[in-house]
């Protein structure tokens, strides 16, 4: 019996936890897909570099990383916010009808010069995306290090590729 | 002879299973769609005249520009289109390695309900007439 009550309350918190349509408010990344991203503000250099994953790219430039970049995440992302001059970028996969966990998730980017011909990413998840727009915003779901170090993987991987090939690459198959 | 004759069959096929595994690690062609798109663009203009017309088109009936860096090259803009449904464009520009002009390029990413708009490069070319 206590089994069958654990149970039921366990797949009432999933279905909340996937499901944006079973919850009072909606959360932060539908909101900006909803207004067009009106007034949207990306997080600075600060914010982003806590708790992010990173990696040096070297034998390149801030150009071409930042190109590449930009061709990686325009084939898999809404691009909502790009700066070259501050480094930072903000990409988006259109939140899904049942749920924004099976959407992808809203990364972060930030570009810093390192030294001669060395450039350092930082990748970010941050969680804000994930808040809940009401009142009292509560955070919906939380991007650990491990799932953060497996994205960045899949992430960097492309990027440092595209910008040594320098030639356009195909990431349209997820 | 009959069980030497499937005792044959059995080896021959665990050293080809084999040959498979052992084989190296070449990388094998993406399959092509049927419904290629195209994404990119030369258009015969210098980039800044290429980067007005884009920012045009992407702010005019219907449209709105997310995003937009010239140093970057990048214009993102969301069509809204009936029943509220949304495609947004990532718009690339870059001048042309090969000679004059610059290449756009185009990659869209839409929303539950909307179709995939095929013919976007087309009628940016046709606000280049204009």
């Amino acid at each position: 019996m206590k089994n069958r009550i654990f149970l039921t309350l366990l797949s009432v918190l999933l279905v909340a936890a996937t499901d944006p349509s079973s919850c009072a408010s909606e959360i932060e990344m539908e909101r900006l897909f909803k207004s067009d991203f009106a007034g949207f503000q990306p997080p600075n250099a600060g914010k982003i570099k806590v708790g992010a994953v990173h990696r040096t790219v070297a034998n390149t430039s801030y150009d071409d990383v930042w190109n590449a970049l930009l061709v990686v995440s325009m084939q898999r992302q809404v691009i909502a916010s790009a700066s070259k001059e501050s480094g930072v970028l903000v990409a988006m996969q259109i939140p899904a009808g049942r749920g924004y966990l099976l959407s992808g998730f809203p990364t972060v980017i930030f570009l810093e010069r390192k030294g001669p011909g060395e450039v350092e990413v930082y990748c970010n998840w941050l969680e804000d995306y994930y808040s809940t727009t009401g009142a009292k915003p509560v955070v919906k779901v939380k991007v650990r290090g491990m799932t953060k170090e497996r994205l960045a993987n899949g992430y960097l991987d492309k990027v440092v590729n595209q910008a040594l090939s320098k030639r356009r690459w195909n990431y349209l198959r997820r | 002879m009959k069980r030497q004759k499937w005792l044959s069959s059995c080896a021959a096929f665990i050293c080809l299973w084999l040959a498979g595994c052992w084989s190296p690690n070449v990388p094998k062609a993406l399959p092509k769609s049927e419904h290629a798109a195209q994404v990119e663009k030369l258009f015969p203009v210098p980039f800044e005249e290429a980067w007005a017309r884009i920012v045009a088109f992407g702010s005019g009936s219907g449209r709105k520009i997310v995003t937009a860096d010239k140093a970057s090259g990048l214009v993102t803009f969301v069509l809204t289109t009936g029943s509220e449904t949304k495609i947004f464009y990532n718009v690339l520009l870059q001048p042309s390695t090969t000679g004059s002009g610059t290449m756009v390029v185009v990659f869209e990413r839409t929303g539950q309900g909307a179709v995939f708009d095929s013919t976007i490069l087309d009628r940016i070319s046709g606000s280049f007439t204009n």
